[in-house]
């Protein structure tokens, strides 16, 4: 029969128990699932249950502890905790008060991205000065995807109502699951391989973070980087970010969203070519107008007999043609190019060098001044002649 | 990596129309230069045009094949 002296009374028996655990079980990590989670809203600790399929633990998260959460625990989560076992007296109850908490499986995930952005980011893969524009029109966007995705259907369908004009090629790859990120490595190899895109769209539709995991590795990030064809990185929601949307050369909130970034609308197109036709047209109007006044300058300048007479008698039709070019172009008809063309010889061969080719020749002094008369200079003067086809030097010899 | 021959695409036709006005704009063409610039920038905007018109969206496939060359199979 056992004595009575050392009988504890409850609560030293409970200082007691506390006092063993909190030697033996401090500064510990223990992982399970949350349930019966409680944040209680004044004094501002968390009360939840840890649990496996054989055993519950009382677990407490005091305010100081749980304010800068990163995410927001919450029944059914898989976590790790670390903190100290303690028993509360009053209750005798075993409980673990926790100083840590982050997502199990997903906390191993959180660090390798953090490490792994780290890293990239001090070698400079996500440094602007790498980032290559967008071709402003591209005729070729190739997508990297799950073919049978709905991110897929999204971007065709965006690219089918804004640019039809566009040419989708596909190269189908898992998106998820073990060795994904190298086949989605591998998908963007091999569209630069084939070399014929213009853009392309690295996408995939909204997930949990280890659904978009692949688009985190370094495998990915690396041949994002190698592309010399721009990427346009659209990987899940809005408010997710991969390693694979810092890498690439524009980061699209949707795979929708890249489909619209990624291209111009055929509409936008035919204006711009409309308005390329308009600049080209006015441009060459003004082209044809200058070398119109600089031939009629020509005309009262010179006091060449015969090109005058020419010129007189055909500035009438020289000035026809002009107005006819002009009326071409105003009106914009589809054969103008070759009535352009024409107008154009006909023009050219109305001015003065037509004339100079058929073995008429200017005389000039050093001055410039043409020689009009023979008595214009003195015998052992010196003159250029100037011919269809090049300029000489000459010497007056005699007058005859 | 070596980038590869593409097809004349708009980017570069768009482009080569933007010089071809420079071009005549700055007046340093002779007035026949000139007239075969317009005749190309004309005939860039036509076949652009033309190849707007013909084209419907085509979706294909890039399929990387044993030799390690590619092919494009027709989707949907």
């Amino acid at each position: 029969m056992p004595e009575y002296q050392s009988c504890y009374t409850v609560s030293n028996l409970n200082s007691q128990i506390r006092n063993l655990l909190e030697g033996s079980l401090s500064d510990i990590w223990v992982k399970g699932e949350i349930s019966n989670f409680h944040h209680h809203p004044s004094s501002g600790h968390m009360y939840f249950t840890l649990k496996d399929e054989n055993g519950e633990l009382r677990c407490a998260m005091f305010r100081g502890n749980n304010q800068y959460l990163k995410f927001k625990p919450g029944n059914g989560m898989e976590v790790r905790l670390f903190g100290s076992v303690t028993v509360y007296e009053q209750r005798g109850q075993v409980q673990l008060k926790v100083s840590l908490i982050e997502p199990a499986g997903l906390g191993d995930l959180f660090k390798a991205f953090d490490a792994l952005k780290k890293a990239l980011s001090e070698e400079g893969l996500f440094d602007p000065v790498h980032k290559q524009p967008l071709p402003k029109y591209p005729k070729i966007i190739g997508v990297v995807t799950s073919g049978s995705s709905a991110a897929f259907q999204d971007i065709i369908h965006v690219l089918k109502r804004r640019s039809p004009h566009v040419e989708i090629i596909l190269k189908s790859v898992s998106v998820q699951g073990e060795s994904s990120a190298l086949d989605i490595a591998d998908g963007i190899n091999e569209m630069n391989q084939f070399g014929q895109v213009d853009v392309i769209i690295l996408g995939r539709g909204g997930g949990s973070l280890e659904d978009l995991w692949s688009f985190n590795e370094e495998a990915v990030a690396r041949s994002i980087f190698k592309s010399d064809i721009p990427i346009i990185s659209a990987v899940g929601h809005e408010t997710d970010f991969t390693i694979s949307d810092f890498v690439a050369d524009l980061r699209a909130p949707t795979p929708s969203a890249a489909a619209e970034l990624s291209s111009i609308p055929t509409e936008d197109i035919y204006a711009s070519l409309g308005e390329y036709k308009v600049d080209l047209s006015s441009v060459l109007e003004k082209i044809i107008e200058r070398s119109w006044v600089r031939m009629d300058h020509l005309e009262t300048r010179t006091s060449l007999q015969q090109p005058q007479k020419i010129i007189e008698a055909q500035s009438d039709t020289v000035s026809n043609y002009y107005q006819r070019i002009i009326q071409v172009m105003q009106t914009s008809k589809k054969n103008f190019v070759n009535k352009t063309n024409v107008l154009e010889k006909q023009l050219i061969g109305l001015g003065p060098s037509q004339v100079l080719n058929r073995g008429y020749s200017i005389a000039y002094i050093d001055s410039g001044e043409i020689i009009r008369s023979s008595v214009d200079i003195e015998i052992g003067d010196p003159f250029t002649l100037s011919t269809g086809k090049g300029s000489l030097g000459a010497e007056k010899t005699s007058d005859l | 990596m070596a980038k590869k021959e593409k097809n004349q695409t708009f980017e570069d036709a768009l482009s080569r129309l933007e010089t071809l006005v420079e071009k005549m704009e700055s007046g340093e063409g002779t007035l026949e230069q000139s007239l075969d610039w317009f005749d190309e920038g004309m005939s860039l905007i036509k076949s652009c045009r033309q190849e707007l018109e013909s084209a419907e969206q085509k979706v294909k496939e890039l399929i990387k094949n044993s030799e390690g060359g590619y092919s494009l199979k027709d989707q949907q």
